[in-house]
This record gives structure tokens, sequence and C-alpha cells, in this order.
């Protein structure tokens, strides 16, 4: 016989007028192996099929599942309750709009960031579709992997304390997309345009070392040496274009 | 879309001149303070080896030179850094609550390097007054008070400056740095206990002169 758990879910659906956010207390037999998502899914069949919840992939790789564990950010389907007390706490991740219960919208914050910071690989070439595609050297290759393994879930938002406290502040998931593009040999923005998007408040600069992001990370990214890697590069550009004001190329 | 993305500010140079006015005003100031260090710990060797060490100071203009540019990088870091903390009640709780939730070390480590900051801020100044106005420095001097009301205000003032000085370096290397945070944070752990034992020594060679007279 497994332990009995308590969760206690937050419950709000903005959609629905009248509601109003309140805390569910649920109760289930934990099985061997039992991750969050096998939970939720057991509570939403067995107990209360409205409660709302995303989840694509279950292995971690789409970034739907992101919420608050306990109060920490965490993706519920690599999360077993095993690691967890009897008594847990489900809460939406913070930052992103609500759209009911544990479902957030993340898709919109990161569709702004896109946009505000021109997030794509930026080329005059034009494609050819039956040309063969370029080579890349590996070393090169790997390095834009590790940026790219981000699943963008909003675990290292949800964990930064400045994005907290300044909205517009776009945090580890922001800054570390930009690396992928900074390290792309296709992309033809030079470091100088870079800075004109990432090298102020909102951007690298406004990264108070508080590590939250990187220790929260549930993909385990290196984040603390993405971030100083575009600290350093960002500076040196900044520092040497201090005496000719360019406009952007 | 867009073709041009939207810059993120008008001119976003001054953001990477603060960041690197706190960082470098910081690391002077753990400089000096690590210096002070060592200088206030020559009277280990005794009174008159402090008391030369003070002559010799005044005699090159070390002293004043030193004290007033490390007024004026005091200031500077202030200046730079005062825009992280966090002023308003909204931003207060705001962070409060997510500290608390998330019960991350390095994010109560940093609410507690603004916390010494301040406190650093009213006694770092009362030091300065206190040893400006009973100018020149004498080791007699300084164990006198350190015998007398100021013993348990040197330890805090001690501990505070070296948790935020160690806070700092830490966290700006782990900003700017190519090392993992492991490595960085023992290496300056190490550096901050050497720094407090020879501080402490000092500290307890200034009380023993006290009592020995």
């Amino acid at each position: 016989m497994g332990r009995r758990l308590t969760f206690d879910i937050f419950r709000y659906n903005p959609s629905v007028p009248g509601s109003t956010p309140r805390i569910q207390t649920f109760q289930l037999e934990e099985t061997p192996g039992m991750n969050l998502f096998v939970a939720l899914t057991r509570l939403r069949e067995e107990q209360d099929p409205s409660l709302k919840f995303d989840f694509v992939c279950r292995m971690a790789l789409c970034g739907s599942c992101g919420m608050l564990i306990n109060g920490r950010p965490r993706l519920a389907c690599k999360t077993f309750t095993r690691d967890l007390p009897a008594q847990i706490n489900l809460f939406p991740l913070p930052v992103f709009k609500l759209l009911g219960d544990l479902s957030v919208d993340t898709g919109t914050w990161f569709r702004n960031l896109a946009l505000k910071t021109g997030a794509w690989l930026h080329t005059s070439r034009a494609f050819e579709h039956d040309a063969r595609e370029e080579r890349m050297d590996n070393e090169t290759a790997l390095r834009i992997y590790e940026a790219e393994r981000c699943i963008e879930c909003g675990c290292c938002l949800a964990a930064c304390a400045k994005v907290h406290l300044q909205k517009e502040f776009i945090g580890a998931a922001g800054i570390n997309r930009l690396v992928r593009f900074m390290l792309d040999p296709r992309d033809e923005r030079g470091v100088a345009q870079y800075f004109e998007v990432l090298g102020s408040e909102n951007g690298i600069y406004g990264c108070m070392g508080l590590m939250g992001c990187e220790d929260n990370c549930p993909k385990d990214l290196p984040l603390q040496l993405q971030l100083a890697y575009i600290r350093r590069r960002l500076a040196a550009t900044g520092v040497s274009r201090s005496q000719t004001r360019q406009g952007k190329g | 879309m867009p073709d041009k993305p939207e810059a993120l500010g008008p001119n976003p140079r001054v953001d990477l001149y603060l960041e690197l006015a706190g960082l470098v005003s910081g690391l002077l100031l753990v400089t000096f303070l690590w210096v002070h260090a060592f200088l206030n710990a020559t009277v280990i060797l005794g009174a008159p080896v402090f008391d030369g060490m003070a002559r010799f100071l005044e005699r090159y203009y070390l002293s004043p030179v030193g004290i007033g540019l490390g007024l004026l990088v005091g200031l500077i870091h202030v200046l730079s850094v005062a825009r992280r903390i966090p002023t308003g009640y909204r931003e207060q709780r705001s962070l409060w609550r997510v500290a608390r939730k998330l019960r991350h070390a390095d994010t109560y480590a940093w609410i507690l390097q603004v916390i010494t900051g301040l406190i650093i801020l009213v006694l770092a100044s009362t030091h300065i007054w206190v040893v400006l106005a009973d100018w020149p420095l004498q080791a007699a001097k300084s164990a006198f008070r350190v015998q007398t009301n100021y013993l348990s205000f040197y330890i805090i003032l001690l501990l505070v400056a070296e948790y935020h000085a160690g806070a700092g370096i830490y966290r700006q290397f782990v900003k700017w740095g190519w090392f993992r945070r492991r490595s960085v944070a023992l290496a300056v752990g190490t550096a901050v206990a050497l720094i407090l034992t020879v501080n402490l020594g000092g500290l307890w060679a200034f009380h023993q002169l006290g009592v020995a007279r």
C-alpha cells in the first residue's frame, strides 16, 4: 500500500463568470513510479473532470506542464511523488497568463519575446529549396544545441525574482534563445546589433545573478555559463563602441 | 511581423556602464578591505610595528589618499548598485513572496547582501568618523576602543563586511566568469575565511593590548 497523498490545488477559471480563486483538496493513493502527470490525470478522471492542466509529451520535451510544485517551478511529468512529502501543493506558474487552474499560456509570452528581440534567423539570402544544406562544424552545432535544448517551459522565469520585479526583463529563457542565434553562423546580425536588443536593463544587464533560473531548470541547461558568455561578448562590444555612436546596421 | 525588431532601450549602453561601475568599484572595495585587513593585522606583531606602519602610511600621504579614494569608490559603488534595491512596497512584497516560495539559497543570499550593504553604509560611516576624529592612527587608541565599547561593533562590522564582499565577488564571478559556481564558491569561501582569520587575529591582538595596559 502506498502513502495517502493530499493535494491542495489552486482552482480558478478566469473565463467563467463568478469563478473565484480557491484551493481544492484531493486525496489519492500513491502507486509505484507515480509522477504528477499520472496523479493529475487520475484526479481528473476519478474525482473532478473540470480540473484544468496541460500535458502533451509526458517526457519533459514539450514544456507544457510547468507548475509550482510545493512552491518551486517544476515539470509535472518529470516530478515523482516519491520525491515529495505526502502533502503536495500545486499552483499555476506565475508570470504567464492564467487559462484556468494549473494551465497557463506560455505561448503569448514567448511570441512577444520573439517579436521584441527578433528571435529568429536573420539572413538576407533567399531560401533555395533544391540547394544542398550547408555544413556546420560539429563544435558549433553542439554549442547551438546546448542553447536550443531549452523547451521554453517558463520554469526559469517563475524562479527569477527579477522577472517578478521587472515585467519587461526577458529572463534566462529569453536571453538563452538569443544566444542560440548569436552562435549560429547563418545569422547575419553582428554583436553590435545584438547589443541593441540585449544590452540593457531588460536584457542581460538586468540580470542580478540570483541563479534561480539555473537551479530550477528542468533540462539542466548551463544557464549561468550562457548568461556569462553573452554578458562578456556584449560588454566587449558595448565598451569598444562607446566612442562612436552607430546606428542600426 | 515587423521586419525590424523593437530595441529594448533607447540607449542601452547606460545599463552596461552602471553594471561595470558596480563591478569595478566593488572589486576595488574588496581590495581595499583586504589590504586594510593585513595592515590592521600588523598589530599582531606588536604595537610598535603597527605604529610604525601608521607613520609610514602618513609620511607618504598613503592614509589620506587611501581613505579619500576609498570613500569616493564607496560612493560610486552605492550609486551604481542601489538601483537594484527593491524600494517600493509592491516590489518588497513580490520579492519576499518569490523567495519564500522558492526557498532558494542564492536568492536569499542576494537579499542578505542588500541588507548587509545597508548595515555597512551605517557602520562603516561610523567607523570612519570615529577613527578620523581620533587621528592619527595609534595602536593604543585602537586598543582602547576595542577594549571599551567598540568590540561588538567591530565584530558585527567585520562579519557583515566580509559577507557582503564574499557574496559580491562570488556573484560577479558567476555573472561574468568562465567557471562553474561550485568552484567559484569554494575559492571565494576560502579567501573570506582567510581574511576573516587575519581580521579576528588583529582584533584579538588589539584586545590583548588593551588588557595588558
